[in-house]
């Protein structure tokens, strides 16, 4: 039996003990032949166990082995960093170490320093250890066996902190001399301090031993406090640099460690996360308190604390400041320093820089005097008046920053229709892989319809050619059940492939009986439904008929009536009738405004749908329905888990429309909600299909699209729904807009996503731009919501903001005035989150529109005073509405 | 030819005669191998006097190195990466991209900002790292700073011995970004302009996590500032990543100005690149990102077309011949030079951006030389879609059915293929997903390949 066969058998037995002994007796040329063995016999193993399916006994031996008998220091610790060699579960990385120290008991001092130094170089100093436990164990139990100098890796430091610590105290552990500098130049050891490794229990246990061992005199002081300095200086986020101020503060550095250090504090406060720099302001106080601040430091301190955006931060500098400036003899250069803050957006804020620099008016210079003078042109009117009458003459302000008036809206462009069957094969190819975006989607259906009458062969010939790879998938039953706009088209192409007939009496039954008839899918929206039923209905009209009716010729959504009468005529002329779905649609998309020659050139069809929209266009189109918004409590719809502690009854916002008579039937019963009787339950909220396609299927009625749309807009605060393309959508549409438009706009301006957000902020642009913004309804909305929950306030602001810059002052004031009322709190309530915002931007835009007037409640909450931002920006407002 | 390639790039290794430090007042930058305008140098040696606008060139040269160790997509934890210095004579550029290669950071240190002297103008890679960068963050107020790029050779020869050594596996992506970046932006003009105040309201006021921005956004002038829409309006700079601008932040405090350039947009463009520039006293810093955080400058093929061809390849050689390293290449001039045309100029440039040996600078919508301190002929050679597309048509993939159409066969598909002069389709699964916005896929690289031979251009 030779050596190797006998260490396979111990390997095979997970004997990892008994194949360190065998190994360790062997000599040079039989432990050269188990080396040599290993790889392949490991390759072999892992192939029939699959990966991590080793065991940990027989991964421990392997380790054994290889650690044993592998010559040279590099092909060892390759062979210990093997990731198919790592053991699983709690104390294994350990108990593999220790085998792999004591088999290589017998390996010279310097081979066991080079493998300790290269293991100890693959360690990631950043995650969790799961994988890399085991290297800083192998390298720790190598150099502490040896007694040589720990590796000093990013890697061994960070794993020194994740795993070190008890059981071995950190006073008694072996690398604490050599690794201490390196806690503060290893990369993840910040993270890591805070979260160490089991054991250790509290997260401050690193930070109260060391200043432990640091008061006893165990490590020097100095080593700590330059670290954590140095550490700061470097740079990193807050959550990594946390626990260094949690060591510094624990250090309590004297006054004169402070002063010391502080031209580096000094350094820190411009750009360091704010709990350095608050960290770094304290020292610096007290290094002022020492009189250890020069004049220079002290600009270079000032200048520095007043440009961050932290508020908090800014508050403290005020403080400091305003207590320092006489004491300290440097009245001019504090003055000079908090003029910066008369421009701040925040007025508890300016108007304390404002009272700062009043109060010592006084003391200050000529040039000084005329500094204050000179920024005080950015406050607002009341403290320019202070400022002047303290200081002398200020300049009125500046030309107001925003252009005045929205950005005119630019509908957006069609892309011309598809001509050709190879163009229809690449939009097709594309639109499976692409978004659902309606007039993309709908432009493609209308190609594929023309193309398929027209040239049959040739159409499906390049369909088939280009997509081999796609075609097998298309065409199963349950694809009309997706979600997916661009599944349906799918759908439609194969109904073309395989030339089957495709039948519409489902979806058709399901639109018209609702919850009633189709009991697996019950909770669809109508326009889902209907959509549903129009994508079906296409399929199935794919090679009869020469052209839909329904196409947008815009990217709103409507049919110019001029085209849907040619259309009608292509229709007559092939002797086929139009589908009822795309017939409704297409009367839905006619604009609210139809030229005489379309009328004239309808009344010439003679089918009955011709005739249809031939009275649908003489008439006009019809009458607006009634809609009409109310907050309704109601039991919700999904009823909460048993145990939880939601409520089983919601207040929600919930929409009616009332179908004048004379509709035709499958519009009526589109555009009428709730579907039967009145609201009993608060409908679920979530639905997982497309509503950025309903707009564009109501392009004339932007009121009944945004009722639709109002159960499901609840879902927009915190999740992603495409909410600034739908809003969007439904800007671009025509009709009466109202408290529906201004519900769903409310709630898509409260997304928690930028991106969502800004798209809401285009839409209200938009109605804007085209002078179809429900202001008042839309500031009463966001009271209203703001008090359900559903709507947050600071978002909203952000977003106004936003609407304010871009030159819609005007109705961005209208909507802040109009919502609070419902907002400002009673005596001793918590004000919503962002009011003191939402009342500086009703200020700003009262001041850029010259707006006055009286806003309900406002003089009271003005009148209560208080040195609080809400307060503050309160009697701002008021003064700035007031006449005069 | 191309196929002798390996996966894994080589490491590139790097010999500094000592760290870069800052002593004394001193900040020294060490250089490693480079290429001045009297030819290869070891160590050469490019500036040595006085930095006028210490504080803000400190802040920057942070800000650059942050970039450069950062990865804003997937981060990790990545080490440094040396910058790119450039000693245009006038000027200092400092280039270096993101871990990974979806952001390109350039700082401009300009001539009000120092006040020295010029011993060599070149191209080389400068030392950082930890102790500079906490030195670097040291500097502030008023402190006067000297500043050398590379060492006088007496020094050096008389210090004893810390040389650094580094070696960084050198990924290709990045060495082609260098080239991708500047055919990019050279199309790019201003599209917005904010003076400081409403700069610093503008990058402050965007959205710094990283999961709070999913989707593109782009930003619109608004009155004096800027402000952030869902989708792109005529006029509009493309907005990927906002955070990705993360590091003007602690630039702000010096800001004079910001500058916003890119591509023209229609509404319904698809995301593209964007150059941010903040101008600091005597200084700019400039941030360009890629379309999409995912989507790394070197992954965009815009060099791609122009490197499957020869056509202006002499006069690219030529041209390489007469540039001096200057801060602004000047078309006209090289035309009178070369005596070759302007529009000739023109092709070459491109053609010799595609190796990196000219950047653009947007702020002076102009070329500047510069030889990268690699091996550019790696630029064309490791392009893994032109190695394909020239597998292809050396293989016999390629059938020209038609005028402007191909099918090319590739993985036991028929790809289709249309081109009509400079436009493209494709049916691949690449071309659906992007539609040219990262450049040609092979098939159509491959289709214009043999095209060009079949008309008897003549290729590689």
């Amino acid at each position: 039996m030779s050596a190797w066969d006998e260490v396979r058998a111990g390997i095979e037995a997970g004997d990892a003990q008994g194949v360190g002994e065998l190994v360790r007796g062997l000599g040079d040329d039989a432990r050269r032949a188990v080396a040599k063995e290993l790889p392949a016999y490991l390759r072999a193993r892992v192939a029939e166990t699959g990966r991590g399916g080793l065991g940990d006994r027989v991964a421990q031996s392997l380790l054994v082995a290889g650690a044993c008998t592998i010559g040279g220091a590099a092909a060892a610790a390759t062979w210990l960093c093997r990731s198919d060699l790592r053991p699983w579960g709690q104390g294994r990385d350990e108990r593999a170490a220790l085998q792999v120290r004591e088999a290589t008991r017998g390996r010279p001092a310097e081979w066991r320093a080079d493998v300790a130094r290269r293991v100890a170089g693959r360690i990631r100093p950043s995650g969790d250890l799961w994988d890399s436990g085991l290297l800083w164990h192998i390298a720790a139990e190598l150099a502490r066996e040896g007694g040589f100098e720990p590796p000093l890796s990013d890697g061994f430091v960070f794993g020194w902190v994740a795993l070190g610590g008890p059981p071995v105290r950190l006073r008694d552990d072996p690398f604490l001399d050599a690794l201490l500098p390196r806690l503060f130049e290893a990369d993840g050891v910040g993270t890591a301090l805070t979260s160490p490794g089991a054991g250790v229990g509290s997260p401050a246990y690193w930070t109260t031993e060391l200043a432990a061992l640091a008061r006893e005199g165990r490590v020097d002081r100095k080593v700590l406090l330059d670290g954590c300095v140095s550490r700061f200086l470097r740079g990193g986020t807050a959550r990594e640099l946390r626990s260094f101020v949690r060591l510094h503060d624990a250090l309590e550095p004297t006054a004169d460690e402070a002063a010391d250090r502080t031209r580096d504090h000094v350094r820190l406060l411009p750009a360091a996360p704010p709990v350095v720099a608050e960290a770094a302001l304290r020292e610096v106080v007290r290094a002022d308190e020492a009189g250890r601040l020069d004049a220079g430091l002290f600009d270079e301190a000032a200048g520095a604390l007043l440009f961050r955006p932290e508020k908090k931060l800014l508050r403290a500098a005020l403080t400091w400041l305003g207590r320092t400036a006489r004491r300290r003899d440097r009245v001019g250069a504090t003055l000079r320093a908090v003029t910066v803050l008369f421009a701040s957006d925040a007025a508890d804020l300016s108007e304390r820089a404002v009272k700062l620099a009043v109060r010592y008016a006084a003391e200050a210079d000529d040039g000084v005097r005329e500094a204050v003078r000179d920024a005080a042109s950015e406050l607002p009117s009341d403290q320019r008046e202070l400022i002047a009458a303290a200081f002398g003459a200020v300049a009125a302000p500046a030309v107001p920053s925003s252009p005045s008036g929205p950005p005119p809206f630019e509908p957006r462009e069609l892309p011309a229709p598809i001509g050709s069957a190879a163009g229809l094969t690449e939009e097709f190819l594309a639109a499976l892989h692409g978004e659902d975006d309606r007039p993309g989607i709908e432009r493609l259906l209308a190609g594929l319809v023309e193309l398929a009458y027209r040239d049959p062969d040739g159409t499906r010939g390049a369909l088939e050619r280009a997509a081999p790879d796609i075609t097998p998938w298309l065409g199963h039953g349950g694809q009309m059940n997706s979600y997916s706009p661009r599944v349906w088209a799918a759908f439609c192409a194969q109904a073309l492939l395989s030339g089957s007939r495709v039948k519409v009496f489902h979806p058709a039954a399901a639109f018209r009986r609702g919850d009633a008839w189709l009991r697996d899918r019950p909770r669809e929206p109508l326009l889902h439904r209907f959509l549903v039923w129009r994508m079906r209905e296409i399929a199935g009209a794919v090679g009869r008929v020469p052209a839909l009716l329904a196409t947008p010729t815009a990217a709103s959504g409507h049919v110019d009536p001029g085209e849907l009468v040619d259309r009608l005529e292509r229709l007559e002329a092939a002797g086929v009738r139009p589908g009822a779905a795309d017939l409704a649609q297409a009367l839905l998309r006619v604009p609210r405004v139809v030229d005489a020659g379309a009328v004239t050139r309808a009344g010439r069809l003679s089918s009955k749908e011709g005739r249809a929209v031939a009275s649908w266009l003489a008439a006009g189109g019809l009458a607006d329905p009634a809609v009409e918004c109310e907050s309704l409590t109601l039991p919700r719809a999904d009823v909460p888990l048993s145990g939880t502690n939601e409520p089983t009854h919601q207040t929600s916002v919930l929409p009616t429309v009332t179908v004048p008579d004379g509709v035709p039937r499958d519009i009526a019963r589109l555009w009428g909600l709730p579907e039967s009787g009145p609201w009993t339950r608060i409908p679920r909220s979530r639905f997982w299909g497309k509503t950025t396609w309903w707009p564009g299927s109501l392009p004339s009625h932007t009121e009944v699209a945004a009722a639709h749309l109002l159960p499901y807009s609840p879902e927009w605060g915190d999740d992603r729904w495409d909410q600034g393309e739908v809003l969007l959508g439904l800007a671009e549409t025509d009709g009466p807009t109202g408290a529906a438009t201004a519900t769903v706009l409310a709630h898509g301006l409260s997304s928690r996503h930028t991106g969502d957000r800004a798209g809401a902020t285009d839409a209200l642009l938009a109605f804007c731009g085209r002078g179809r913004l429900p202001s008042a309804e839309l500031g009463a909305a966001v009271a209203t919501l703001s008090a359900q929950g559903t709507v947050k306030i600071n978002r909203v602001t952000q977003a106004l903001g936003a609407a304010a810059e871009a030159g819609a002052h005007g109705a961005v004031h209208t909507v802040v005035a109009a919502a609070l009322p419902g907002l400002l709190p009673a005596p001793g309530a918590r004000p919503a989150a962002g009011l003191a915002d939402l009342l500086a931007l009703g200020t700003r835009t009262a001041e850029a529109t010259g707006a006055r007037g009286v806003v309900a409640g406002l003089a009271e909450v003005a009148g209560r005073g208080g040195s609080g931002r809400l307060a503050k920006e309160a009697g701002r407002l008021h003064r700035t509405l007031a006449p005069g | 030819m191309a196929n002798t390639a390996t996966a894994a790039g080589p490491a590139q290794g790097f010999t500094y005669t000592r760290p870069s430090g800052l002593t004394g007042g001193l900040l020294g930058l060490s250089t490693s191998g480079g290429i001045t305008s009297a030819g290869p140098a070891a160590h050469p040696r490019f500036f040595s006097g006085l930095l006028t606008q210490a504080a803000p060139a400190a802040a920057a040269m942070l800000a650059l190195a942050d970039v450069a160790r950062t990865r804003y997509f997937q981060p990790r934890p990545t080490g440094f990466r040396d910058p790119v210095v450039t000693c245009n004579g006038d000027r200092l550029r400092m280039e270096s991209f993101s871990a990974c290669c979806g952001v390109y950071a350039r700082l401009d240190v300009l001539q009000p900002a120092l006040d020295g002297e010029v011993h060599e103008r070149g191209t080389t890679n400068v030392d950082v790292n930890g102790p500079l960068r906490e030195a670097l963050a040291r500097v502030g107020g008023a402190d006067p700073l000297h500043l050398a790029v590379g060492a006088d050779e007496l020094a050096v020869t008389t210090l004893d011995g810390a040389v650094v050594e580094k070696k960084v596996p050198l990924p290709d992506r990045w060495l082609r970004g260098f080239a991708e970046v500047q055919v990019i932006t050279a199309g790019f003009d201003p599209r917005a302009e904010t003076a400081g105040p409403d700069a610093v309201r503008f990058l402050r006021g965007l959205p710094g996590g990283r999961s709070g921005v999913r989707g593109t956004l782009w930003a619109v002038p608004a009155g004096r500032s800027l402000r952030v829409t869902s989708r792109p309006v005529p006029g509009a700079v493309c907005l990927p990543g906002p955070d990705r601008l993360r590091t003007m932040l602690p630039l702000l405090r010096f800001a004079r100005a910001l500058r916003v350039y890119g591509p023209a947009v229609h509404p319904g463009s698809g995301p593209v690149s964007s150059v941010w520039e903040l101008e600091l006293p005597g200084m700019r810093y400039v941030l360009s990102l890629s379309p999409e955080p995912s989507r790394g400058f070197s992954g965009e093929g815009a060099v791609l077309d122009a490197l499957a061809t020869d056509e202006a390849a002499g006069d690219a050689d030529l041209l390489g011949a007469l540039l001096s390293f200057e801060p602004r290449v000047e078309p006209d001039l090289l035309a009178e030079r070369s005596g070759i045309g302007l529009a000739r100029v023109k092709a070459a440039l491109t053609q010799l951006g595609t190796s990196g040996r000219v950047g653009f600078d947007t702020a002076e919508a102009a070329f500047f030389h510069r030889e990268l301190p690699y091996d550019p002929s790696r630029v064309s050679a490791l392009n893994p879609r032109l190695r394909s597309a020239h597998a292809l048509a050396d293989g016999g993939a390629v059938r020209l059915t038609g005028e402007g159409v191909a099918v090319v066969r590739s993985n036991e598909q028929d790809r289709h293929v249309r081109i009509d002069g400079d436009q493209a389709s494709c049916t691949c699964q690449w071309w659906i997903d992007h539609r040219g916005g990262r450049g040609p896929c092979k098939h159509v690289l491959a289709a214009r390949l043999v095209q060009r031979a079949d008309r008897g251009e003549g290729r590689r």
